[in-house]
């Protein structure tokens, strides 16, 4: 067999005739050079811009990013809310006494907590039904109020003491628990939402490194 | 210096590893700087690299497509690179991009057309050596893609091995592997020891 060597690689070597005839046959068909028309009001496209280069990959992260944040800030608002509505804790309720009522006769008297339950507890406003099943999440605001800075270990005496007050403080605590929960599942199918929406809208490009061949 | 004796298969095993694309710097690949000229408003640049890759789009067109649409094609080809150059991530592979343009739009082509191709006018005045060339344009075309493009940039616009590797990214020894066996298939279709004419 006749190796064409060097020839039809490079056009070095010892030249291969018949190579060179199909050359000179086929060269007739090569391209010949023409000018290249282009109408002036052809434009190279402007480059990429922000959303169709970096930030088309990085749009769906900032947008769930932006979500979240969003939804944070809702949450952080509504609990904000909910305490404003409840009303502003009694000023006496700041300082729990620990010590016992005369040991400092100098000071201005003080209330225990036993006195602020028993004052909160005859507001006139106050329904204490706890089988009120119109209002089965009502919020107590006045006692919410008085009780907001109780310990926990203070409200169990005073549940032990008064067993109506018990048994309202852990409605109060169920319906806030029972809010919060569904607020989270709110942000959580927002999120969810979102992130679908965002895949949804920017699939990725099938043809990137066309120029690679097979 | 290879061995004649060699055959195609031993002459991949001794052929110099190439850089490839990736390997090359901005200053070794010119079309790199012509590409961000252009990219940076300088329309005249394009203009080089016409001249620089026409012969390639006209030999992957020519590989594909009947010769009556080829011209028209390889300037369409190039006004759709220009409009569409902000995407080539890579100015480096302006050659290996713009011949996989001229590719898909011979795909294009044929699956619009139903494969006829009318005898035109020109056809039927062609000269003898030209009917002749475009005779064997047909054979090559029967070839396989991977050959009849490669041989067709070789023997029709008298692109050397290495060009076209630096040209179209494919490594050396693909395009000489492809060369070969091509050289072979069409000699074997040919009849050489008929003789050409």
């Amino acid at each position: 067999m006749k190796i064409d060597g060097d020839y039809l690689w490079d056009k070095t070597g010892e030249p291969d005739p018949e190579i060179q005839q199909l050359e000179e046959i086929l060269g007739t068909l090569r391209y010949r050079p023409q000018p290249l028309e282009m109408p002036d009001e052809l434009q190279t496209d402007a480059r990429p811009g922000f959303f169709s280069g970096l930030g088309a990959r990085l749009l769906p992260r900032f947008a769930i990013a932006a979500t979240i944040v969003i939804a944070l800030l809702g949450l952080g608002l509504w609990l904000g809310l909910q305490r404003l509505q409840r009303g502003q804790p009694l000023p006496v309720a700041k300082t729990p006494d620990t010590s016992a009522p005369g040991s400092n006769p100098g000071s201005v008297p003080m209330r225990t907590p036993n006195e602020n339950q028993n004052q909160v507890a005859t507001v006139p406003s106050f329904d204490e039904s706890p089988n009120d099943e119109t209002h089965p999440h009502r919020v107590n605001r006045p006692l919410l109020g008085a009780n907001a800075s109780r310990s926990p270990h203070e409200a169990r005496k005073g549940a032990g003491k008064n067993p109506q007050l018990a048994i309202n403080e852990l409605q109060e605590g169920k319906a806030a628990k029972d809010q919060l929960m569904l607020a989270l599942r709110v942000a959580s199918a927002k999120l969810n939402l979102a992130q679908r929406k965002m895949q949804n809208t920017y699939p990725r490009d099938p043809v990137h490194n066309q120029h690679k061949l097979g | 210096m290879y061995e004649l004796e060699a055959t195609a298969d031993v002459l991949l095993m001794t052929a110099q590893a190439k850089p490839s694309i990736a390997e090359r710097s901005v200053e070794t690949v010119p079309e790199a700087a012509l590409v961000e000229a252009v990219l940076a408003g300088n329309r005249d640049m394009f203009g080089r690299l016409y001249q620089l890759y026409a012969p390639l789009v006209h030999g992957v067109l020519l590989a594909r497509l009947p010769r009556s649409e080829v011209e028209d094609m390889v300037q369409d080809i190039f006004l759709h690179a220009l409009r569409k150059l902000h995407t080539l991530r890579d100015p480096r592979a302006f050659g290996p991009w713009i011949a996989m343009i001229a590719r898909n739009r011979a795909m294009d082509f044929h699956r619009r057309s139903h494969e006829t191709t009318e005898i035109t006018d020109d056809l039927r005045s062609a000269d003898s050596s030209q009917s002749r060339a475009e005779e064997i344009l047909g054979i090559i075309c029967t070839l396989p893609d991977a050959y009849r493009e490669t041989l067709v940039l070789r023997l029709v616009e008298g692109m050397t091995g290495p060009e076209i590797a630096a040209r179209t990214s494919l490594t050396s020894a693909s395009v000489r592997v492809n060369l070969h066996r091509g050289m072979k298939l069409l000699r074997a279709k040919l009849g050489f020891k008929e003789g050409l004419s």
